[in-house]
């Protein structure tokens, strides 16, 4: 088996686009399948070759994206939330709550200590949650104040990045972006790393696998689907990278402290200010343009 | 006029080669540069300047490779001058071999974990604790530019020595003798006979070094944190994270246009320097 690992779905569409890629499965997130398939680059999966997949066990807030005009082009991996992490032995005690405090620390008492991602979504997204603003927003006026933003934090930055583990691990890092597993993972092996989602939103999402056209392998990526989605086999890769599942068939094999686990399944009212990414964020040429600039300032 | 068609012959293979890996993506690269991004992205057919007009919009990326490629090629030149020369001239004939081998070993594993091996040598838990440690202060060396020439250094070093230790290793070593029996103390030998006969060598290695680091792409991202900033780094992002080929092929096309304009500006300047001889033919 060959892996490829991608900082964006930005740079994994670019590489299906340019063509060859080669693959036979990829994970894409929710807002990016509808591009995919206006663009031609995937085909609506045979369910009858994926009898794992039970549709009805799946909740439908995490698995409808995968279905364009009827179809079902993609299948649920795991889904979760996009906050940040932040090593609690610099906060003197007092707990970081909101994507505001995330940026304002970042220019302040954690300045060269924070790390966003390298991914237009999620670090323009959280900057323009600074002004409470639509974490999809492609107002070019808010776009601007996000860009106004981004550029004062820069010269702060400890790193633009979305392999941050290392350095939160190293102590070099002291507050990242970061996503639910990675917050997870973390956290069990630092207690004192915290996952905080902001309290004015964010994202919230969900993963997918699905068969690039043209895969060389078609059997052998229908064969994996498959196995992947079989719930005793999802139930140890969700014990393995930390994120919650959506199949109600892995929920009731999981053991209660994972079902409780707040990094896992957050409480409500974390949750109902989360937005799901847009697909126009993808193909927007400002925000694309926007991070471009960002990162060569 | 038959040993000359035959020679044409051989040149065959090189030619279709670089005709298809090199001439035809070039003339994409500039087709390209006049056109559009696509709707979701990619390339679309257009016919306009914007993409020249916006340059400036990456004047950082250029700043950044034009200030640290040259000062990256410099520290390595004064870095291995010392040591081509240990090997050409001082060391033992025994070791000789072995001292080459050792500079060439670096090269046997991948410069992608060669270089990430500095993370952890620059980083927190590495040389700033020490020097923490040693009652210095804190500093941060990771994800700076220090940490990216030093990596530059790091990765470039060999290509530096060999030429210049080339260079010193043909030197006809009487012409040392001679400069020792008309009265000359060391340095001014060094300075007379050994400097001016490696000067191609050194030309050489600083071409090397210098044309490869104005593409560099890997030490800045990896070292640098995404925060020192490269034309090669800025080309990535505009072909995989914007997608904007055409506005990404303007820039790949202007960094091709500074390189012949530098390097030309370098050759003038080198053949100037070296006086009227004509040895600089190695480049």
């Amino acid at each position: 088996m060959q892996l490829n690992v991608f900082g964006s779905n930005e740079e994994m569409l670019a590489k299906l686009q340019a063509g060859g890629s080669g693959w036979d499965v990829f994970v894409p997130t929710n807002y990016t399948i509808t591009t995919y398939v206006g663009e031609g680059l995937i085909d609506p999966l045979d369910l009858a070759q994926i009898p794992n997949y039970d549709a009805a066990a799946f909740d439908p807030r995490f698995a409808g994206p995968g279905t364009v005009d009827g179809k079902v082009y993609a299948v649920p991996k795991d889904w979760g939330t996009t906050g940040f992490v932040v090593n609690n032995t610099h906060t003197d005690g007092k707990p970081l709550t909101t994507w505001k405090e995330f940026w304002d620390m970042a220019m302040g008492a954690f300045s060269g200590h924070a790390m966003v991602h390298d991914y237009q979504l999620t670090t323009i997204g959280n900057a323009l949650k600074y002004y409470g603003y639509s974490f999809n927003s492609i107002d070019p006026k808010e776009l601007a104040d996000a860009e106004k933003l981004l550029l004062a934090v820069k010269p702060h930055l400890f790193a633009i990045s979305s392999d941050y583990q290392p350095s939160i691990r190293s102590g070099d890092a002291w507050m990242a972006m970061a996503w639910t597993g990675d917050g997870k993972q973390l956290n069990r092996d630092m207690p004192e790393i915290e996952y905080v989602i902001g309290r004015e939103g964010g994202e919230i999402w969900s993963d997918f696998y699905a068969i690039p056209k043209g895969a060389p392998h078609l059997d052998a990526a229908y064969a994996l689907i498959n196995f992947l989605l079989d719930p005793a086999v999802n139930t140890r890769e969700a014990l393995f990278h930390g994120y919650p599942v959506a199949d109600a068939r892995v929920s009731a094999l999981l053991p209660p402290e994972v079902m409780n686990d707040p990094i896992l399944y957050p409480a409500a009212e974390l949750l109902s200010p989360l937005e799901f990414g847009a697909a126009a964020t993808l193909t927007d040429p400002n925000r694309a343009e926007l991070m471009a600039r960002f990162k060569s300032a | 006029m038959r040993p000359q068609v035959r020679t044409w012959w051989f040149l065959v293979p090189a030619a279709v080669w670089f005709a298809i890996m090199l001439v035809l993506p070039l003339v994409v690269v500039f087709v390209f540069s006049f056109g559009a991004r696509g709707p979701a992205g990619g390339y679309a057919p257009a016919f306009s300047f914007d993409n020249y007009l916006n340059l400036g919009a990456r004047w950082a990326a250029f700043r950044n490779t034009l200030t640290l490629a040259p000062v990256g090629t410099v520290l390595a030149l004064v870095i291995a001058y010392p040591l081509a020369y240990y090997l050409a001239l001082k060391s033992s004939p025994r070791w000789r071999t072995l001292l080459l081998i050792l500079v060439i070993v670096p090269f046997w594993t991948s410069i992608l974990i060669r270089s990430y091996a500095w993370i952890f040598i620059l980083g927190g838990k590495g040389l700033p604790a020490l020097i923490a440690a040693l009652g210095l202060g804190q500093i941060q060396l990771i994800n700076t530019p220090f940490a990216v020439l030093v990596g530059i250094v790091y990765g470039y070093l060999p290509l530096m020595v060999f030429p210049i230790y080339v260079s010193l290793e043909r030197l006809d070593k009487r012409l040392l003798e001679a400069s020792a029996d008309l009265g000359c103390p060391p340095w001014r030998s060094f300075l007379g006979v050994t400097l001016p006969l490696s000067m191609p060598g050194v030309a050489t290695g600083c071409m090397l070094v210098f044309i490869l680091l104005m593409g560099e792409y890997l030490i800045p991202a990896i070292l640098g944190g995404g925060k020192v900033f490269f034309v090669g780094n800025a080309l990535v992002d505009l072909f995989l994270q914007s997608r904007n080929w055409a506005f990404g092929s303007a820039v790949a096309v202007a960094l091709v246009v500074v390189m012949l304009i530098t390097v030309t500006l370098y050759m003038r300047l080198t053949r100037r320097w070296a006086g009227a001889r004509d040895d600089l033919s190695l480049m």
